[in-house]
């Protein structure tokens, strides 16, 4: 593990949560997860609804996101989280909302998006299963 | 010449307006803050989202997205007309009606289909006479104190359902960007196809060698809705610190106009109560003199 720190912005369309430096952040991108640490090489994922967690000063906070981007360049880590909570404030109900929308928008959908979407809803059901 | 009592009355019920349009002033000082606020801190995000877009669009010039190059046409224009809900809030509405109405009268001229989505009621108001056989929907935020990204991202993805059926080519929102308490200007903002700066942006070298998860195709798919509601959240924030901003000042102005009315009303009243003693003493004189 390298002590080295790096820049870290983690954005809702409501408010800034975390920007500063931090030591690592573990996600859930739609194609696997990942431990970011200093000096990652670029990269742009989309992010599955699931936790993500950031440590900051060797103590770590969990959160949870209904989906977002994260974008790696250089020295700066930004994700775009559509919504972002704290782990301990997750409920039911917060996930059935997200998992009913889901569903709403898959309606009139192209099939592309279906196909996301589909992946987004599967992913949420097992997040509610767990809780 | 009104009489005394008259003019009392009078002075009350300027009076009582003043009271009234002083204290909506305070609550939209009040609100202006907590509005300004919720634009500057939704802010990053919209700046993340456009970088982040020019980005991708700089390396990927080859996608083929709808939402990006628009559907083959460009016949059909859906207006969006993001007002107030409530009035008293001095220009701010009619001023973005009357840009709307002007951009509606040029598409119509030059022999274009148009659809009106209007967001506020009072917008609609105002429009219904003119273009009511146009207006095809309507978004009610009454009952909401603060617009949140689920708000807009209902609207749009209406907006973008409705483009996939092929009900329009281009949408347009208006709405009044905020720049102070007392100048908001309207402002006309494309929100499909997606304006993208493509050619101006210098293709940096580290975008070249910049990893896709999964590929490009899918990741602009998943974030041009997304552009999409943030142009649409920003619009309605800006909108919502415009309101309050035009409010505060229209309030302000009447509630200096009822002062100086006060002022008025009030030496209109002196006078003629002098004049009503004056001419009591000139009877009471005169007809002391007669005895």
């Amino acid at each position: 593990m390298s002590d080295e720190l790096f820049n870290f912005e983690l954005i809702t369309p409501s408010k800034v949560l975390i920007s500063g430096s931090v030591n690592s952040v573990s996600i859930q991108g739609v194609e696997g997860d990942m431990t970011i640490f200093a000096n990652h090489s670029p990269i742009a994922t989309a992010l599955r609804p699931g936790y993500l967690k950031v440590v900051i000063n060797n103590k770590s906070e969990n959160y949870f996101v209904t989906g977002g981007f994260v974008q790696i360049i250089g020295d700066e880590v930004v994700i775009l989280a559509e919504k972002a909570t704290l782990e301990s404030e997750v409920s039911l109900e917060m996930i059935d909302q997200t998992i009913n929308k889901t569903k709403n928008l898959m309606e009139n959908a192209s099939e592309l998006q279906k196909c996301v979407l589909a992946k987004k809803l599967n992913d949420l059901t097992i997040i509610k299963s767990q809780l | 010449m009104p009489n005394l009592k008259d003019l009392k009355n009078r002075i009350e019920s300027v009076k009582s307006t003043r009271k009234i349009t002083k204290a909506m002033q305070m609550v939209a000082a009040a609100k202006l803050r907590k509005a300004q606020e919720a634009a500057e801190q939704a802010r990053p995000y919209a700046e993340k989202m456009s970088t982040v877009m020019e980005k991708i669009t700089s390396t990927n010039l080859s996608s083929d997205s709808p939402l990006l190059i628009g559907n083959g046409n460009n016949k059909t224009h859906l207006i969006v007309i993001a007002t107030s809900e409530r009035g008293l809030c001095g220009a701010f509405n009619s001023s973005i009606v009357r840009q709307a109405k002007s951009h509606l009268n040029n598409l119509l001229s030059d022999g274009n289909n148009i659809k009106i989505l209007t967001i506020g009621k009072k917008g609609r108001e105002q429009l219904k006479r003119e273009f009511g056989q146009y207006l095809i929907e309507h978004v009610d935020l009454s009952d909401l104190k603060t617009v949140s990204y689920e708000n807009a991202s209902n609207i749009s993805e209406n907006i973008i359902s409705k483009f996939f059926k092929n009900e329009f080519n281009i949408a347009t929102i208006f709405y009044n960007q905020f720049e102070s308490v007392i100048s908001q200007t309207p402002k006309a903002s494309q929100l499909i196809p997606i304006e993208t700066k493509k050619g101006e942006v210098e293709i940096q070298t580290s975008t070249s060698n910049f990893l896709y998860e999964p590929d490009e195709q899918e990741i602009i798919e998943d974030l041009l809705p997304k552009v999409i509601t943030t142009k649409i959240f920003t619009a309605l924030l800006e909108n919502g610190a415009s309101e309050q901003g035009a409010r505060m000042s229209a309030m302000d102005n009447a509630t200096r106009n009822a002062g100086e009315m006060i002022d008025k009303l009030t030496i209109q009243f002196n006078r003629s109560r002098q004049a009503a003693i004056t001419n009591e003493l000139i009877e009471i004189i005169s007809g002391a003199e007669a005895l």
